[in-house]
């Protein structure tokens, strides 16, 4: 089959590369920046939101308020990709049915141990592509 | 000493605008009304937690029937977080003689609500100071108490986050001035258990933690509150943090005159400290406020049960503490009895420094209320290493079983069975055999050899993890699933758990019910003395336990845990190193420290799982059946009734497309399951014609397009569904139903933290 490229596609490419530009641009005025981290907004209040639902609806039967945030988060989560604390809550939990929780409502209920932790709200939201995950590190303070 | 607090820590508020309208809104007089209580109960009313004395949940009303249950509409909402927030509200507000009385907020302050408009008639609020703050169990709880007498004198009873019971007038929400060194209605419940109270300090401004870090200190002499770090002494007194905490999450209930009044303690999880306070349970004047009597739920030397104890009973006893009464209780006036669902003893997963059946640990006791003397008891677990308190009130009923004419008392169980008893002997109704189970072999570990099973009913929730419960659509997939099942440690029932640490043969054992139930704190049961059929709410699945030792814990195992570095927890052992937590392991420790092994990683294969993963490409290794929802049991006979899924929708499981297991499902038509995930524990309650449900703050089906949920209705005969309402949230309690000014109301507690709320639903028109 012939190789045919669509407008779409074309439109695609020529945004690419608008933004390629201009990130270049950006990129000889600025230092590079470092490993993208929590304290930079990598979530949405409407995931924090859904998250805190989802932390009521199932989490507090074994956490109570409290214990997912401040010292005992830190110590266990500090400096470590999002990617673990993704493994964990996607793989590990809820106790009660370990593995239940969609790739959505996992990222969502980080969403909400981030706010908790006091890590600021962002425009875009976190995403579930573990991958994605392991390139932002988790710093709860400067 | 007393309980003293500053003038700025008390600040009861009463309030308010009530009495003359509450005036309008009076039924017939009291004194017709107390000659037609039943179980407790005005018919139409809601007078107890569990509707009435009996805990049955029943309500003989029918304006709202199968035919217009759709119809109903919202008739008010009340923000129950004006005040502050909350947990998620887990409160059944009580029905009496034309008020609607409730908790809420985090401090559990109390409410009066005109039942018409949902305005509030009054509220009362206490301030406890360091109590509150780092009270255990920081919520609304489940709700309060109701006392009326024939002269028209009525009382609302109140047990606060602080330990404190406190005795309202119910028409003005002020204390009763009769009750309390201060003349408000409050009574210090740290007080009369045989401590001294001590003034009280904090070394950091945060609430309690889950374990029993974190706790207040003995205040030193001359030490003073700091209003901008909130850390110091504050003036309020307690029990020395050293001997323990104490606690509550339930009401009191009243039988005659007495206040029958026990309490929780901190969750069993991973405990610090190898001792804590026991279980009391207590009655109280409801004219003076004086403790009438004392029970201790862990037997001291030389009562009855204390040879349970191997080790020794005596409080302050390494392996002694808990076996909390925190459940709601139920009570027969008629034998003037009160039925005591108890937890169990420390920790939940190991008992090895507490060798023995440890009484009345996860056992229902009946005693006397007058007298506070046992009258009997009956264990469900011996030695419970599984977490399995009674968490339910027990549900009594009146049935007639082989021709002869029975009172019953039946337990439901986070284990998943219901203990059918005769409430005024304690003997089982059908038998209940001493039956050998598995032997734990974790070291220091003396698991009892048997367990009693009931005969009848069925159990209601999935029974440890066996080769027959194993998913076997194709070979393949069968053995995929006895390749993962095998991991841990399989069995029937009662599967002991293991230790993460080498020591057992298995890492972790399978558990199922886990810790959650079965039915647990927001579940339960209706039953109905029309026809004598037991409706249980209840949720199915499988988890796994294992244990560890937490190098900052006096305890020889916990669940995974590291408490090392958190405030008053031990110093960790000489050259000791924190590992890296938190990449995988089962522990319910989950996020705060627990886990530790490798592995697990999402999206991987059954082929390299960690043990204790119990999905294949997302898809349960456990064989669909019919299990949690809604089982109905016909408890004359035991047997099973009807059974339908929490919010009427069976679910087709699909399997992860991205998995690389995927490939063992292609071509395979899964089953429809019951839904799984979360809390999956529905609310019941029962009328003349219906069963009405709730799915639970996280059961049932997904939001519809419009967002909502549904609160449900099934004929109580069969089970089948006949109306679904939307609803913006799901109910996070049990509900209840009245009848007002001829007008039959449902009202239900939804939301959490600052969007808490009472939701009253009635048919339109006047």
């Amino acid at each position: 089959m012939a190789r045919q490229v669509s407008i779409r596609t074309s439109v695609a490419v020529v945004a690419v590369s608008l933004c390629s530009t201009i990130v270049a641009k950006t990129a000889a005025q600025n230092p590079p920046p470092g490993p993208r981290t929590t304290l930079s907004g990598v979530y949405t209040q409407v995931q924090a939101d859904k998250g805190e639902e989802i932390y009521y609806g199932i989490c507090v039967a074994c956490h109570p308020r409290g214990t997912y945030a401040g010292d005992s988060f830190k110590k266990n989560w500090g400096g470590r990709p999002l990617s673990d604390l993704y493994d964990w809550v996607k793989t590990k939990m809820p106790k009660s049915d370990p593995g239940s929780l969609t790739s959505n409502q996992s990222v969502q209920v980080m969403a909400y141990i981030l706010q908790q932790n006091k890590m600021p709200v962002g425009k875009a939201p976190l995403p579930t592509d573990r991958t994605a995950l392991q390139t932002i590190k988790i710093q709860l303070t400067k | 000493m007393r309980s003293r607090f500053s003038p700025r820590r008390v600040i009861a508020v009463a309030g308010l605008t009530g009495a003359a309208l509450v005036g309008t809104i009076m039924l017939p007089s009291l004194s017709a009304r107390q000659q037609a209580l039943v179980r407790g109960n005005a018919p139409g009313e809601w007078r107890y937690w569990g509707a009435d004395a009996w805990s049955t949940r029943y309500s003989p009303l029918d304006q709202i029937n199968g035919a217009n249950f759709n119809t109903l509409q919202v008739a008010w909402k009340w923000n129950a977080s004006a005040d502050g927030d909350d947990e998620y509200y887990r409160t059944t507000p009580l029905y009496a003689n034309g008020r609607l009385f409730t908790v809420a907020t985090t401090h559990r302050y109390a409410y009066a609500i005109d039942p018409e408009t949902g305005n509030t008639l009054w509220s009362w609020k206490y301030d406890e100071g360091i109590r509150y703050q780092k009270a255990p169990r920081q919520f609304a709880g489940r709700g309060l108490a109701y006392w009326t007498d024939s002269r028209g004198n009525e009382r609302v009873i109140i047990v606060t986050p602080g330990y404190h019971l406190a005795i309202l007038d119910a028409k003005t929400g002020k204390g009763d001035p009769a009750i309390g060194p201060k003349h408000d209605g409050v009574v210090d419940l740290m007080d009369g258990l045989g401590y001294t109270l001590v003034p009280l300090a904090v070394d950091d401004s945060g609430p309690f933690e889950v374990s029993d870090t974190a706790t207040p200190r003995k205040a030193r002499l001359g030490e003073t509150w700091d209003a901008v770090k909130k850390i110091g002494a504050d003036g309020t007194v307690g029990i020395d943090p050293v001997d323990g905490n104490i606690a509550a999450s339930s009401p009191a209930i009243v039988v005659g005159d007495v206040i029958i009044v026990g309490n929780s303690s901190i969750h069993g999880y991973h405990p610090v400290r190898v001792h804590n306070l026991p279980g009391f349970i207590r009655g109280f004047d409801i004219h003076t406020g004086k403790q009438l009597w004392k029970f201790n739920l862990i037997p001291q030397p030389g009562e009855f049960g204390a040879e349970t104890w191997k080790s020794g009973s005596k409080i302050g006893t390494p392996g002694v503490g808990k076996n909390d009464a925190w459940a709601p209780y139920s009570a027969d006036p008629e034998l003037g009895l009160v039925y005591i669902p108890v937890g169990m003893p420390l920790s939940d997963e190991y008992g090895g420094h507490r060798p023995g059946d440890n009484l009345f640990g996860t056992s229902l006791v009946a005693l006397d209320a007058k007298t506070g003397k046992r009258v009997w008891h009956f264990q469900m677990v011996h030695h419970d290493i599984w977490d399995y308190d009674n968490p339910m009130a027990p549900n009594l009923l009146d049935v007639t079983i082989n021709g002869q004419p029975r009172k019953i008392i039946a337990q439901t169980t986070k284990q998943g069975f219901v203990y059918t008893l005769d409430r005024v002997t304690g003997k089982p109704i059908w038998p209940m055999p001493e039956t050998a189970v598995l032997k734990s072999d974790v070291p220091g570990e003396e698991s009892s050899p048997t367990q009693p099973i009931p005969s009848k009913p069925a159990p209601y929730a999935q029974q440890g993890l066996q080769e027959g419960d194993l998913i076997d659509y194709t070979p393949e997939i069968k053995a995929a699933a006895l390749q993962l099942a095998k991991l841990c440690r399989m069995g029937p029932y009662f599967i002991p758990p293991s230790a993460g640490d080498g020591s057992s043969q298995y890492k972790c054992s399978w558990y199922a019910p886990g810790a959650s139930g079965g039915v647990n704190i927001d579940s339960g049961a209706a039953v109905d003395p029309e026809t004598g059929l037991m409706y249980v709410g209840a949720q199915s699945g499988l988890t796994t336990t294992e244990l560890e030792h937490d190098p900052c814990s006096e305890l020889r195992y916990t669940q995974p845990w590291d408490s090392c570095g958190r405030v008053h927890a031990p110093d960790p052992p000489p050259g000791y190193v924190a590992p890296v937590r938190g990449n995988a392991g089962a522990g319910r420790g989950g996020g705060g420290g627990g886990g530790g092994r490798g592995g697990g990683a999402g999206g991987g294969s059954y082929k390299n799982a960690a043990p204790g993963t119990s999905r294949i490409a997302g898809i349960s290794i456990l064989k669909p059946r019919e299990l949690g929802g809604v089982t109905a049991y016909n408890m004359s006979t035991g047997d099973k009734a009807w059974w339908i899924p929490n919010g009427g929708q069976m679910v087709v499981p699909t399997p992860q497309a991205d998995s690389p297991d995927a490939a063992l499902f292609a071509g395979v038509k899964l089953p429809p399951s019951p839904p799984i995930g979360g809390q999956q524990l529905a609310q019941v309650i029962a009328t003349k014609t219906l069963v009405i449900y709730g799915t639970g703050r996280s059961g049932g089906p997904a939001a519809d397009d419009n967002d909502m949920y549904r609160i449900y209705a099934v004929d109580k005969a069969t089970g089948k569904q006949v109306g679904a309402v939307p609803i913006p949230s799901r109910t996070s309690a049990v509900p209840m139903t009245f009848m007002h000014k001829n007008k039959q109301y449902i009202v239900y507690a939804t939301g959490v933290t600052r969007n808490t709320a009472l939701v009253a639903l009635t048919l339109p028109g006047k």
